[in-house]
């Protein structure tokens, strides 16, 4: 089974409750079996045979943001989200998988994105990005968009493409942009993934860059991370880096000029980009550029930065719970005084964007095309 | 139809008619979750494959009437009701050895008023402690509460045991801090007790409910005493060649009327194994912490009267640095790979009360008694000296076996003799059962050796005030279920 390599994590937390408190999940729900003691106990059960992976079970083991938020608090060297991502695996290995990670699954495979929106939406985005420059089949810089921000939030790629555009980069786009993979594996689907990522690992190589972009953090961490562990390589020398880390790169080299703004923003660390990427000051370095001081740093922020709820899979298995734990995050960003929530992950961004609140929501490429000086 | 499927179902659409349908679980996944907490009993069935006892039901009530219509509901159907916050108590206290409905509280988390003219807030009992002090501190206050579950426990966990935090010296247990109670009685009825305790209006209701592990109901609400937070709060280290002269410098200390926030003492064999591990503090000796908190020439003048108390007792001062590291770490101590559950050992704290006269006295024939009892199992048995009252202190020992038995039954009995002889060497010699984990399951045995007859009159409080015996059944030494 693929939690048998967490066992060292299983067994340390099976009985300990000292990182429920920051479980994003657990606050919402109230349910014990939701925080990480509660999910290492249930998998050791199941590891031990003493439980099988039956539907509430299941529920359950999907009903975690991997937000790595507990690891964050916690000391010595556990991973949970992994033992969680590890438990979803093994409950597809079994054909147990809940019907709304199926659904997801059965989307990427027949529409090639999870939402399984018509491949012409991204099509049209692809011919309108690409309607000033022209589609260059090779170029050093490939900007993948990835499918939340193509389906659910393409005024981020806008943004993204007009920074480009005003650097000089010498980029493209891929014109049919696959899934790279990340909800399959997020979801379990291990085996999907893998095939995901070699298709892209291949048009990667086809379009010839040293450096891939993108705007999400979750294709960032699955090309930099998953792919490694699905036994995928990535073509030799091709670096990958998040918007928010090339962006601040060209700013440094002056490629483009910031104008100052006078609104009072706050600044979300994404999980996956902050805590598993370990990309915290790049955006903040941006922010203070436009905002100075009008930016203004949430409670807790960089690792211990809250969760907006969406990231594991949880916006397309659990859309009401990612509510609520976007809510937490409203809140904790209000107390700020800021007019403009930053973050720097479509998903966030989507997620935030059902909110009703006053508060303003940008990606940072969105805030970044804004500030760009002439 | 079986009988007893029939009965679960009734009780579950009850239940669901009570708190909604996401307001209850009977899943299996969700029950589990409740079957251990900190203690040992419990962990290491599960751990050698063996089931632990589990509840039938799970109810999240979100508000105080919505606890007594499911109390009402438990006292029809004859079931038993266990109340349970953060799960992270380590005498099984809130675990549901009868079967019957664990009412989870953490739904009641609202703080409701705070009065800054009286410095009090009115608070709902289910909220952990550290999001309750995060909203104080946000505002200047504190409540002054920083036990070792900080992170994990609720308000109402620490008012059912009678909790003690690591700054409770000055700030006092959580008992003290408390003005007034609401709460639901075993029948379901609401109480309110009156607004404050200090009065000669008969006597103080708070004390027959505080400390009773939901036995004698579900505290709901508490009214709390406030405090500023401390325009300075600093921590000094100091090393002395034994435990004795450092138990007198903080038995000194405290006569003299000093207000230290904190004394923690720690034996030699501590110093030796958990302060070098989890603060890196290297040298032998017994290594003590000593803080005052308040304004800034408050704490100088006291720093400098509870320092000529040490350098006559022959302390050496090591300086804030090392005091800093202890509170800057004090958690530290909790987390995996430190948290001993998380070991395969055996391990428990006998913790204890007595006077100055006694305490040390009791320490050493505690070690004496459970090292020799039992030395084939390697023993190990250190202490530290934790919480200081005007009269006395508390002992925090703590043992640990290695090797213990594979066979979950001989490594209970185990556990249970070393409690035996730990618990009754305290009895002996003027302590007492526990000083603040709480009685639960795991030490029920001990409460008529504690009381006497005395036991007899908290038995007929139960049985008055709690008929079919629903509450908490088989904690705190009341009848099983």
């Amino acid at each position: 089974m693929h939690i048998e390599k967490y066992s060292n994590t299983i067994r340390a937390w099976r009985f300990c409750p000292m990182c429920n408190h920051v479980c994003p999940v657990i606050k919402v729900t109230k349910n014990e079996a939701n925080g990480p003691r509660g999910l290492a106990l249930s998998l050791f059960l199941v590891s031990e045979k003493m439980r099988q992976f039956d539907e509430p079970r299941v529920e359950r083991i999907y009903q975690c943001t991997t937000s790595g938020i507990c690891e964050a608090w916690s000391l010595g060297d556990y991973d949970l989200s992994g033992m969680v991502l590890a438990g979803r695996a093994d409950v597809v290995d079994q054909g147990k998988a809940p019907p709304s990670a199926v659904k997801t699954q059965k989307n990427v495979e027949n529409m090639q994105n999870p939402f399984g929106e018509a491949k012409e939406t991204r099509s049209r985005l692809f011919a309108e990005l690409t309607e000033e420059s022209g589609s260059k089949k090779k170029a050093e810089v490939l900007y993948f968009m990835g499918c939340t921000t193509t389906y659910r939030q393409p005024e981020i790629a806008k943004a993204s493409v007009k920074i480009l555009h005003k650097a000089g980069v010498n980029f493209t786009l891929l014109e049919d942009e696959p899934c790279c993979g990340a909800p399959l594996y997020e979801l379990g689907f291990r085996e999907h993934a893998r095939r995901e990522a070699r298709d892209l690992s291949q048009l990667i190589a086809k379009s010839g860059c040293n450096q891939v972009i993108t705007s999400c953090p979750h294709c960032y961490r699955a090309l930099k991370e998953w792919y490694p562990q699905l036994g995928v390589q990535l073509p030799a020398g091709v670096e990958v880096k998040h918007t928010a880390d090339y962006f601040s790169g060209l700013a440094k080299d002056r490629k483009i000029r910031l104008s100052k703004r006078s609104e009072i923003v706050t600044y979300h660390d994404p999980c996956y980009l902050g805590r598993f990427g370990k990309v915290f000051e790049q955006p903040r370095e941006l922010i203070k550029e436009v905002s100075g001081p009008n930016f203004k740093e949430m409670k807790w922020n960089r690792e211990k930065a809250l969760c907006c709820g969406a990231g594991g899979g949880m916006s397309f298995t659990n859309p009401r719970i990612a509510a609520q734990i976007e809510a937490t995050l409203i809140g904790e960003a209000s107390k700020t005084g800021s007019e403009i929530l930053i973050t720097a992950c479509p998903l966030c961004s989507d997620n935030l964007a059902s909110s009703r609140e006053k508060l303003k929501f940008q990606d940072i490429s969105q805030f970044l095309a804004d500030s760009l000086a002439s | 139809m079986n009988q007893n499927k029939y009965l679960h179902d009734m009780m579950n659409s009850e239940l669901e008619d009570i708190v909604g349908p996401d307001g209850v679980s009977d899943k299996e996944v969700d029950l589990d979750a409740h079957m251990s907490d900190m203690w040992y009993i419990p962990r290491v069935h599960i751990d050698r494959g063996f089931e632990a006892s589990k509840p039938e039901f799970i109810a999240y009530p979100r508000n105080t009437d919505e606890v007594s219509r499911i109390v009402k509901v438990a006292n029809r159907f004859r079931v038993p009701i266990v109340p349970s916050g953060g799960g992270a108590g380590d005498t099984g206290g809130a675990l549901a050895p009868y079967g019957g409905i664990i009412v989870d509280v953490k739904k009641l988390e609202k703080v409701l008023r705070i009065d800054e003219t009286s410095l009090t807030v009115a608070v709902q009992t289910g909220i952990l402690q550290v999001d309750l002090e995060d909203l104080l501190s946000e505002k200047g206050y504190t409540l002054g509460h920083f036990p070792a579950s900080f992170y994990c426990s609720t308000l109402g966990g620490f008012l059912a045991n009678r909790g003690s935090g690591v700054l409770s010296t000055l700030y006092g247990k959580i008992d003290r801090m408390v003005l007034s109670l609401e709460l639901v009685l075993p029948t379901g009825e609401i109480v309110r007790t009156p607004p404050v305790p200090d009065h000669s209006t008969g006597p103080d209701l708070n004390s027959l409910f505080l400390g009773t592990e939901g036995t004698l109901g579900i505290i709901t609400e508490a009214t709390l005493k406030l405090q500023y937070a401390p325009e300075v709060r600093r921590f000094t280290a100091f090393l002395f060649d034994d435990l004795h002269r450092a138990l007198e410098a903080g038995r000194k200390i405290m006569l003299k009327r000093l207000r230290p926030c904190v004394i923690r003492v720690y034996d030699e064999q501590d110093t030796r194994e958990w302060v070098k591990k989890v603060l890196g503090f290297e040298r032998s000796g017994s290594y003590i912490i000593v803080g005052f908190d308040g304004p800034k020439e408050m704490v100088e003048l006291q720093e400098k009267l509870a320092k000529r108390i040490i350098e006559e007792e022959r302390g050496e001062d090591l300086g804030t640095k090392w005091g800093q590291q202890w509170w800057d770490h004090r958690y530290d101590f909790y987390f995996p790979p430190n948290f001993l559950e998380s070991t395969p050992y055996m391990h428990g704290v006998i913790d204890t009360v007595s006077t100055f006269s006694n305490i040390e006295k009791i320490y050493r024939e505690m070690k004496k008694a459970v090292e020799g009892e039992f030395a084939k199992w390697d023993i190990s048995f250190m202490g530290h000296f934790s919480h200081w009252y005007d009269y006395g202190a508390i002992l925090y020992p703590l043992f640990i076996v290695k090797d213990p038995p594979r066979d979950p039954d001989e490594a209970s009995k185990l556990y249970n003799d070393i409690f035996n002889t730990g618990v009754r060497v305290a009895l002996a010699n003027g302590g007492l059962v526990n000083e603040h984990h709480g009685i639960g399951l795991k030490l029920s045995r001990f409460m008529p050796e504690q009381y006497g007859l005395g036991f007899d009159i908290l038995k007929k409080i139960k049985r008055v005030l709690d008929p079919n015996n629903i509450m908490n059944p088989g904690k705190l030494g009341f009848g099983g279920f």
